[in-house]
């Protein structure tokens, strides 16, 4: 798969080259030009910004064929437990469309929180022996915001798979010849499918987002499933509380965490880390989505603050600290296949201006003049999201300066 | 001695920690643009910060200015302020002349010094009392 993968798709028919995604994009990776958004692909980490701010819903995410479930005998699916939330606003309850999931083909479901709580537990051990910092592998965006930012960073990134991951990859264990497959709310963990970081291959076979399970599942309530009880695998309170900001924190409470939530939090917090100014922290719990997973819930136009008050409820719910799965089989989880990223994450560096340190000293001294007579506005009329987004943009041929609105009228 | 390949100056002024910290951001920005390695862009990011961050606690108004030579990257942070008394005290761990207000912020915790000489691989102090500090660390690029 190549790392120029992503999984958000800006729809040219509906996008009006309005500046909303221009502006509200951390990584300035988006474009406006002819008249439409253009994603430069290097630069996105998947974080659903744009798609959030959207005010005319031009972009989609990527989701794998549902039809292609046939190709497998025995089919697993792992949900997030935010899902829960957008069962509500289609009038089903979870149970009900944990149902039609099964009625639907799938022969086993599987909360991902379970895979949290394997991840937990084993960092729990590991900050014991730690001395540095480490940042969770929870959220793919802060990953790969890591590689192209901040890379003197990576060392501190925690060699874990993800919840997600582990789970699978016990999955993939348990049961060979199983498709396993992942019901994505999030654009970000549509692409860690496709295109994962720190191993080789995703232990998943496919990727659904919830758009294409809308629209090709049938809600049937109340029509009983044989054997609910045993095809369907909940995960604890701990588990559960992934989805949210905070629940590692809760869990690792005896170490000094710090949780930050919202992709441009995350990147102040990133940015003190890299200064220095953290230097006695252990742990850091970020998420890209404000409020955590559940606050990226990208199908509805849901405010995180309301989505985490809701979810509330839900996982008071969860008697149990954790799921039966990891109170019965927590050692067949003890393997390093299982629990560890198998390949180095490498920087991915996006600002260089050139390998040769004199081509990009002349460089960066051409974008220093030209930011020197633009306006400073950041109005993002050229197409570029700031100023400096621009004189760097025509430094690199990508651009012109007459782009800029008021260099033209001024002439 | 040839001359740097890069020049960029930035104000600083005194006493505004609200915008303290924006030009060793600016630093770091530029250096990354330029591709150096991750560990040199570190050392020079955690120095710049603090010397940044002095002008801003003890200094009237300064300038942080960058200098980038073939092998090795310059710092000079100049400014007009009360300057330092004693800088072989100053270099202490520990030692600090900040008066309680800026505790509170968070700074003057007697590290700053200490902390760019650690990070950097040469440093120089010129200061006179009540008129300023010329501050002066290189990080070297093997």
């Amino acid at each position: 798969m190549s790392d120029r993968w992503h999984s958000i798709k800006i729809l040219k028919d509906l996008c009006l080259g309005c500046t909303h995604c221009l502006r509200n994009c951390p990584t300035e990776a988006i474009r406006v030009r002819n008249g439409a958004a253009e994603i430069y692909d290097v630069r996105c980490i998947d974080c659903g910004e744009c798609i959030r701010i959207c005010p005319y819903e031009a972009n989609c995410i990527y989701s794998d064929s549902l039809s292609m479930i046939r190709k497998f005998n025995y089919k697993i699916i792992v949900i997030p437990e935010s899902l829960s939330l957008a069962m509500s606003y289609i009038g089903c309850s979870y149970e009900d469309f944990i149902n039609s999931l099964l009625l639907f083909g799938f022969d086993e479901v599987w909360e991902e929180g379970i895979g949290g709580e394997v991840y937990l537990l084993t960092l729990k051990e590991i900050l014991k022996e730690k001395r540095d910092t480490l940042i969770t592998t929870a959220c793919p965006p802060v990953l790969r915001l890591i590689q192209m930012d901040f890379p003197s960073l990576i060392k501190n990134i925690s060699p874990l798979n993800s919840p997600m991951d582990i789970l699978a990859f016990y999955l993939r264990k348990r049961n060979k010849d199983a498709g396993i497959f992942y019901l994505s709310i999030l654009s970000a963990k549509v692409t860690t499918v496709r295109n994962p970081i720190g191993i080789k291959d995703s232990p998943y076979d496919a990727v659904f987002g919830l758009r294409e399970i809308f629209t090709n599942l049938n809600f049937d309530k109340g029509k009983a499933v044989k054997n609910f009880e045993s095809r369907v695998f909940k995960s604890g309170r701990v588990g559960a509380e992934l989805s949210i900001i905070g629940g590692e924190s809760k869990f690792l409470k005896d170490f000094d965490v710090l949780s930050v939530d919202g992709i441009w939090n995350v990147k102040k917090v990133l940015e003190e880390m890299e200064n220095g100014k953290l230097p006695d922290l252990k742990y850091l719990e970020a998420r890209s989505c404000l409020k955590g997973c559940v606050g990226g819930l990208s199908l509805f136009n849901l405010n995180p603050y309301v989505a985490y008050f809701k979810i509330g409820k839900f996982l008071q719910e969860r008697k149990s600290l954790f799921s039966e799965v990891v109170k019965n089989e927590y050692q067949k989880f003890l393997d390093d296949e299982i629990l560890y990223l198998s390949e180095a994450i490498v920087p991915r560096p996006r600002y260089v201006l050139s390998k040769d340190v004199r081509t990009a000293v002349e460089m960066m001294r051409r974008i220093e003049e030209i930011y020197k007579i633009l306006p400073k506005l950041d109005c993002g009329s050229c197409g570029a999201p700031s100023c400096r987004a621009l004189a760097e943009d025509v430094v690199m041929g990508k651009a012109k300066i007459s782009d800029c609105k008021f260099i033209k009228t001024e002439n | 001695m040839s001359a740097p390949i890069f020049v960029e100056k930035f104000k600083v002024k005194g006493r505004d920690f609200r915008h303290g910290g924006e030009a060793s951001s600016k630093i770091k920005n530029i250096l990354k643009r330029l591709g150096f390695p991750t560990n040199i862009i570190r050392r020079v990011s955690i120095a710049s910060y603090e010397a940044e961050m002095n002008i801003v606690a003890y200094a009237n108004k300064g300038t942080l200015t960058l200098e980038v030579f073939n092998d090795k990257i310059r710092i000079i942070a100049d400014d007009e302020g009360p300057g330092i008394p004693d800088v072989e005290l100053a270099m202490k761990e520990g030692y600090s002349t900040a008066p309680p207000e800026i505790r509170e912020l968070g700074f003057g915790a007697g590290m700053g010094l200490p902390n760019i000489k650690k990070n950097s691989d040469w440093m120089n102090i010129e200061t006179e009392v009540r008129k300023g500090v010329k501050l002066v660390f290189e990080v070297h690029i093997s």
